[in-house]
């Protein structure tokens, strides 16, 4: 019984630091990709409602190869990327904890969470 | 509009939307959604994704706080999670897939601006249910502990299940406003399955962050997360909730939040009316 306190403890620092390490690293990446689109075009325009009804869809290949390319719209989107992430990782911790501990009702539960999770990306990718 | 311009703003806005999110618990996207579309000609779509992002950020960032005081229930968290990414999910299906009208979303969103306002004005009741033995919530393992003055205090959990219904809507609101819903979660949290009120705030803290995800996965692949709307939001989210953190000891929050009840009322009635008269539909042709 202690030693599973114990264990929880750990799990809640690390879940913890890792957290904030999402926040700051999306914050980073975020901040230099603005702050360097504002600086490459200080004189640019950016109309809102010239904004496309239906957009292009999101591109892993688009966004590596603009981190390639060093483009700083790009590093943005990792930043906003990486924010997404951190809730998932909240859920992948909670259930490695949950499986280390032999608690099978909340394996199931976690793992039902991702998989309504993962139906959300296909749908996105899909549609 | 200018670029710089454009991010200042937005990274006023923000600073401001995250600092008043950290006072009073409300997230950010009460703030951003009606700032990007009325206040700087933003569709709707793009709104809501931004804003959702913004949640996120909001989320994960007192979520590393909250976390070290072992306040959060996370199977509480997790068992509601079920519902309340699939209501998720279901809104951002409305906006992107079914495409419901922008002007209607922009009515939906200041009716629940409204009732927000009501919620935020009263005082929630702090319970302390004595656990059941035998009940469904002690076999979904619902009940916990928290720390109180130094010792451990057991606390129980009522009606599981309804509770996840009011979640679903609690998600849904949240996948197609691009709002995290908060005062609802807390709303089922506390109202329906009596958990004391520290707890249904951390736990409610923790499932925002993974309900926004849920949605904005869907925004996100559609290509609605635009850099240029949403790096300023981000950044200034996380300065915003750390400078309100900081002072949160300090300042009188009961008068803050009933101030900003009455601007979030002022809020709601001008979505409102601009949804009836058309004004998010009309803004982008």
């Amino acid at each position: 019984m202690e030693e599973n306190k114990a264990q929880k403890r750990d799990l809640e620092t690390l879940v913890g630091n890792t957290l904030r390490y999402g926040v700051w690293i999306s914050f980073a990446l975020s901040a230099i990709g603005l702050v360097w689109l504002l600086f490459l075009h200080p004189e640019s325009a950016f109309a809102p409602e010239a904004l496309p009804l239906v957009p292009e869809k999101f591109s892993f290949g688009a966004m590596i190869k603009g981190l390639s390319a060093f483009n700083p719209a790009q590093i943005a989107m990792l930043g906003s990327l990486v924010l997404l992430l951190t809730p998932l990782l909240r859920v992948v911790f909670a259930l490695f904890g949950y499986w280390k501990t032999g608690n099978k009702l909340y394996t199931f539960i976690t793992l039902t969470v991702l998989v309504i999770i993962w139906i959300s990306v296909l749908i996105g990718v899909t549609h | 509009m200018n670029e710089i311009n454009f991010s200042i703003i937005l990274l006023v806005g923000s600073i401001l939307a995250g600092f008043i999110g950290a006072l009073t618990g409300l997230g950010g996207g009460i703030i951003i959604v009606p700032l990007l579309t009325l206040g700087l000609g933003v569709p709707m779509k793009y709104a809501v994704a931004a804003s959702l992002i913004s949640v996120i950020g909001t989320s994960s960032g007192a979520a590393a706080a909250y976390l070290k005081e072992g306040i959060t229930n996370m199977k509480v968290g997790m068992f509601l999670q079920i519902a309340t990414t699939i209501g998720a999910i279901l809104g951002a299906v409305m906006v992107i897939l079914v495409d419901i009208p922008v002007d209607m979303i922009g009515i939906t969103f200041g009716l629940v601006l409204l009732i927000t306002a009501v919620l935020t004005a009263q005082k929630k009741p702090d319970h302390l249910q004595p656990v059941v033995p035998g009940s469904v919530a002690e076999k979904l393992q619902l009940n916990g502990t928290f720390p109180r003055n130094g010792e451990m205090i057991s606390y129980g959990a009522s009606n599981p299940f309804l509770g996840s219904v009011v979640m679903a809507v609690a998600g849904f609101l949240s996948g197609l406003l691009g709002v995290g819903g908060g005062v609802f979660k807390v709303l089922a949290m506390d109202n329906i399955m009596r958990l004391p009120f520290k707890v249904s705030t951390t736990t409610s803290n923790f499932m925002i962050g993974v309900t926004a995800l849920a949605s904005s996965i869907i925004y996100f692949a559609g290509g609605y997360v635009v850099p240029q709307i949403v790096a300023p939001i981000l950044i200034g989210i996380i300065l915003g909730a750390m400078l309100g953190s900081k002072v949160l000891v300090k300042i009188n929050v009961s008068l803050l939040k009933r101030i900003f009840a009455i601007v979030v009322a002022i809020i709601a009635v001008y979505m409102i009316y601009n949804g009836y008269v058309g004004n998010f539909s009309a803004k982008h042709k």
